[in-house]
């Protein structure tokens, strides 16, 4: 029974859908119904939606000045203003020269995904909600000649609408030490390996032969449920763009016209 | 017939409909102004009902109704403003804002929670999302005892399971307003 000057739920709920998460997180203790309201999966969708930002940002990791630790922060393409800047998550309790090989793989829905270069995994960050949730690493078998490595080239982080769920995609190639430089046989691109949330495994996907780049890591760019890199054939002959459907699991290719 | 002393009566040029608040105070509303609330709107849109019918409404109190009125009135004069030229949106839009400041900054909890009820019984879509903002930027740095007297909330939880909830996310009680 509502007495007088109660709001009703639904009341209640469009209010709680205007205010950032930290408030949220600390109005669950409220009471027991504001505690399911708040964690219900529809109403976190919900606010997800709403907050949105339709200005596209930047994120990014830099070192801050005053305390020279590392941080994660947003820049507008449009203002150029810094804003949201937070420490890497205490997961990572490294000294400030090994977070140096931390990066920044991809972001959706609020949710970041970094990469350990150093130890070899991601994390997955909700920097609103402060979680973390390190990624197992992959046990799938990877065939090397003797004295070989195996060596992210490129990955990629999205969400897959269908599943509801997250996912990482990771590029594999070779790497010979003995080598100083790569040749392009030794860049191809010799595993796939993809990584769903859900499932807190990982999963072996074909793709076409290819390269990205011999030097570094390689983020995917992602949008729309799809992530695209800029690739070379192994001959070097053709550059295209790949690109990798994270609901159906698919790669696509796409010459860009010439300009 | 009865009017808010504070409303000047409308120049009754055109049609009027005329509204009863829960005390029984009758409001003399120009039509485009009334049809801003989608439930007399809908009272209406029967068959058969003339204009000249007396809306009741029965959940509203006629302090309430009496500010919507005036915003509603507000804001369909801004509306008739704007139109194709951009400056002139720009500008109706910033007086539309100030109008919604204006309405909620004086307001006090009980006052502004009267409103967002009467904009949800009226069924006023614009009026109630602004509301619901004000209310949300109103609480969103308070304390749980804060929003626990606002929304005439009980702590149901247990002592023990109060401090397992605040201790899953202590950062968020940092730099919350004092009571």
């Amino acid at each position: 029974m509502l007495r007088a000057n109660e709001l009703p739920e639904d009341l209640v709920i469009q209010i709680l859908l205007w205010l950032p998460v930290v408030s949220l997180l600390r109005f669950k203790s409220v009471c027991k119904s504001w505690y399911a309201l708040i964690t219900n999966q529809n109403f976190i969708a919900k606010h997800l939606l709403y907050n949105k930002n339709c200005n596209t940002q930047l994120l990014f990791k830099t070192r801050d000045k005053s305390n020279e630790d590392y941080v994660v922060s947003t820049i507008s393409h449009e203002t150029l203003q810094v804003s949201l800047t937070q420490p890497l998550p205490p997961y990572f309790e490294l000294d400030v020269d090994e977070k140096f090989f931390i990066f920044v793989v991809g972001s959706c829905n609020g949710l970041v995904c970094l990469h350990d270069y150093l130890a070899l995994h991601e994390v997955i960050w909700n920097p609103a909600t402060k979680e973390t949730k390190i990624v197992p690493k992959s046990n799938l078998p990877r065939i090397v000649p003797a004295g070989c490595y195996t060596r992210t080239e490129g990955i990629g982080f999205g969400f897959d609408a269908k599943t509801n769920d997250y996912k990482i995609i990771n590029f594999l190639n070779i790497y010979n030490p003995r080598l100083s430089y790569y040749p392009s046989k030794n860049g191809v691109i010799f595993q796939i390996e993809v990584y769903s949330l859900r499932a807190d495994s990982w999963r072996k996907v074909d793709g076409p032969p290819c390269f990205f780049s011999n030097r570094e890591i390689i983020p995917g760019t992602y949008i729309n449920g799809m992530a695209s890199w800029a690739a070379y054939s192994n001959d070097w002959e053709e550059s295209f763009l790949l690109s990798f459907d994270m609901s159906n699991e698919d790669f696509g290719r796409m010459t860009p016209c010439s300009l | 017939m009865a009017n808010n002393g504070e409303n000047p009566s409308p120049d009754v040029g055109g049609k009027t409909v005329k509204l009863k608040a829960d005390d029984g105070e009758i409001f003399e509303v120009e039509e485009a102004v009334a049809m801003e609330l989608q439930t007399v709107k809908s009272f209406f849109d029967d068959d058969g009902v003339s204009y000249d019918t007396v809306v009741p409404l029965l959940n509203v109190s006629s302090t309430a109704l009496a500010k919507v009125i005036q915003y509603c009135r507000r804001a369909v004069e801004l509306r008739a403003k704007s139109g194709d030229d951009e400056g002139a949106n720009e500008k109706a839009r910033e007086e539309r804002e100030g109008l919604e400041a204006e309405l909620v900054r004086e307001e006090s909890d009980e006052g502004i929670k009267e409103l967002i009820l009467a904009a949800n019984y009226l069924n006023i879509k614009d009026m109630l999302s602004f509301l619901c903002r004000a209310v949300g930027d109103r609480i969103k740095n308070k304390s749980v005892e804060y929003v626990r007297r606002f929304f005439v909330l009980e702590n149901d939880f247990s002592p023990e399971e109060e401090e397992r909830t605040r201790n899953e996310v202590a950062w968020a009680f940092e730099g919350v307003d004092a009571d």
